[in-house]
């Protein structure tokens, strides 16, 4: 137990100091910091703008409403950009040092490999799409909380904590891919895509695409699921498959990364 | 026991061949060819403690996949290598922590920051206690003469300084052994002699075993008495650099300081000629014609000064990748 405490302490300490080098890193860019943190901003508000105009249409969509839906983007934003900050961008990296060999300086140290590749370097620039998902997200709360069961909010929290890691163990196998095919880009550029089904409620899809989007590519853990269940949309037992899908998931990319590392070939110097 | 032990280590790579082209791109897309590269192939050697040894072969012969086994890095195809006692593909976090390979055309400074702050960064995962990192990073840098530039920007560090602020970021945990993959590469002559100097002292100094590439003789001539010479993934020569010119040296170099001119013809008459710029002349002999050779050119020219000699180490070298005699 002491020594489970003092690796945690140990990988804490060293994520402090990979913490630290990415401000001083961003505050040597600052202007270009500012410029990439406004893209996502016009992003979301283009998305508002979009999901507006369909409601001028339709009263409902999916048996959901505007601002359920409006909830729904800011829950799928606050996720997704947490994500993005602390290891999608590592991951979309580590594809590249696959390619380059840079890979080998990570190997070389008496560290987890993994969490080097995965929590390297954090993205600040999306804090200012961040702060803004979040204003999003409490806007919209506060326009349906007459709807909300407040005894829900843990199981709503476990929802979320489950959306972070599926998200991530799903971009974790992908990039390991790069291991064998040296490329893998395509296919996380591919699950990035196909993140587009959980912006909307999952009740427009047909049966078989919803059993594939809940079982075999979980994107729709990474807000639907949870948005659905605070809003009553679908019943306790969803939140009993999250933690088996995460355990699940874990074991895969365990071991595909570690088959992966056999295969791995690095580059002439 | 030996710190490095290497025993029929193999190591072949699945390469996809596809002819130049975009019609070799597409045909590449709908079958593709696949070549196996023996790029280590049956290679065994021991390295005791201490030792620094040369490592050296032409382009593509297998030593940096040499290095990259012995590291962990890459997973050997067959064979059995064991690195202080440690099996390297494991890679575990304590052998990981005794060991260092430096590859002189890969980095791992952070380009943004000063050099320090990667040192920080290592002292942290390497779990160096802060007195014992103190102590270290203040030899290593008096070593490498780098005091002034550990705040600077890596990207404003000219190669030089870069390489040894490198160096400082991988020896900082007192690696038992050290792998140096061309770690003068793209230096000048003053910062590959400073870097040559540093590597000797480190050996001496730590009693650290050190397997070193270079393509550069001379940073082998100075720094290993022993050496391993690899081709196409075959060792074809393990032992001490001296033997190398008692081994393939088939002849030896005669060179004359003449007193005055000689007309050419004279001279080709005696022996074949590898350089002539009066008044120096040097002739190209076999072993066992040395000494007959000698005695006709002190007999039919103007000598002022003769010496016998052999023939450079580079030479012998090239001579042995080119003309692949390995008899």
């Amino acid at each position: 137990m002491k020594q489970l405490v003092n690796r945690i302490k140990y990988y804490l300490r060293v994520y402090f100091f990979l913490v630290k080098f990415n401000v001083m890193d961003i505050l040597i860019y600052r202007a270009n910091a500012l410029v990439m943190g406004l893209a996502p901003v016009v992003w979301l508000t283009t998305m508002l703008i979009f999901l507006a105009t369909i409601f001028s249409q339709v009263k409902t969509l999916g048996g959901w409403n505007f601002w359920e839906i409006v909830f729904l983007t800011g829950v799928h934003e606050v996720i997704f950009l947490l994500t993005w900050a602390t290891f999608l961008t590592n991951l979309r990296k580590f594809v590249e040092e696959i390619k380059t060999g840079r890979f080998d300086q990570i190997l070389l140290k008496p560290i987890s490999s993994r969490f080097l590749v995965s929590f390297r370097n954090l993205d600040f620039t999306s804090v200012g799409s961040l702060l803004n998902a979040f204003f999003v997200f409490c806007f919209s709360l506060g326009k349906i909380i007459e709807k909300i069961d407040f005894l829900k909010i843990p199981g709503f929290l476990i929802f979320l904590l489950v959306a972070y890691f599926v998200c991530y163990f799903i971009y974790f196998i992908f990039a390991s891919l790069s291991l064998f095919f040296i490329n893998s880009k395509t296919f996380i550029d591919w699950v990035f895509d196909a993140t587009d089904f959980d912006r909307y409620p999952a009740e427009i899809y047909t049966p078989s695409l919803r059993i594939f989007l809940t079982f075999f590519l979980p994107i729709l853990f990474f807000a639907y699921y949870p948005t659905a269940y605070l809003l009553g949309k679908i019943g306790e037992e969803y939140l009993l498959i999250g933690p088996f899908l995460v355990i699940g998931l874990g074991l895969i990319s365990h071991f595909l990364w570690h088959f992966g590392l056999q295969h791995y070939q690095s580059a002439s110097s | 026991m030996a710190v490095v032990e290497v025993k029929n280590l193999k190591k072949y790579f699945r390469v996809h061949k596809k002819e130049p082209g975009l019609i070799g791109s597409i045909k590449s897309l709908i079958s593709r060819r696949y070549e196996e590269i023996k790029a280590i192939d049956d290679i065994s050697f021991n390295i005791e403690e201490g030792e620094l040894v040369g490592f050296i072969g032409p382009n593509g012969a297998g030593k940096t996949t040499t290095l990259k086994c012995l590291s962990g890095l890459l997973y050997p195809t067959a064979g059995f290598i064991s690195v202080l006692g440690f099996l390297p593909p494991q890679r575990k976090p304590e052998f990981l922590r005794q060991i260092s390979l430096v590859m002189g055309q890969k980095n791992q400074l952070w380009w943004d920051l000063p050099p320090l702050e990667t040192f920080q960064l290592n002292k942290e995962i390497y779990e160096i206690p802060e007195e014992k990192y103190k102590e270290t990073l203040k030899e290593l840098v008096a070593l490498l003469g780098v005091e002034d530039i550990l705040k600077v920007q890596v990207r404003k560090l000219s190669l030089g300084q870069r390489m040894k602020c490198e160096l400082i970021a991988a020896l900082l945990h007192s690696p038992k052994v050290l792998f140096l993959d061309e770690p003068t590469i793209g230096l000048d002559v003053v910062a590959q002699k400073k870097m040559r100097d540093f590597i000797k002292e480190y050996n001496r100094r730590y009693k650290a075993t050190i397997l070193l590439t270079s393509h550069y003789m001379g940073d082998v001539k100075e720094l290993c008495r022993r050496v391993l010479i690899i081709d196409k993934g075959k060792l074809v020569f393990d032992g001490q650099l001296s033997q190398i010119t008692q081994k393939y040296a088939d002849h030896k170099l005669i060179s004359v300081i003449l007193a005055q001119e000689v007309e050419e013809k004279t001279l080709k008459s005696l022996g074949e000629i590898k350089e002539f710029s009066f008044p120096k002349l040097v002739y190209f002999v076999k072993r066992e014609e040395v000494s007959k050779i000698a005695a006709k050119v002190l007999e039919n020219l103007p000598v002022a000064d003769l010496n016998i000699e052999e023939p450079p180490i580079e030479d012998i070298i090239r001579e042995l990748f080119t003309g692949k005699n390995y008899a």
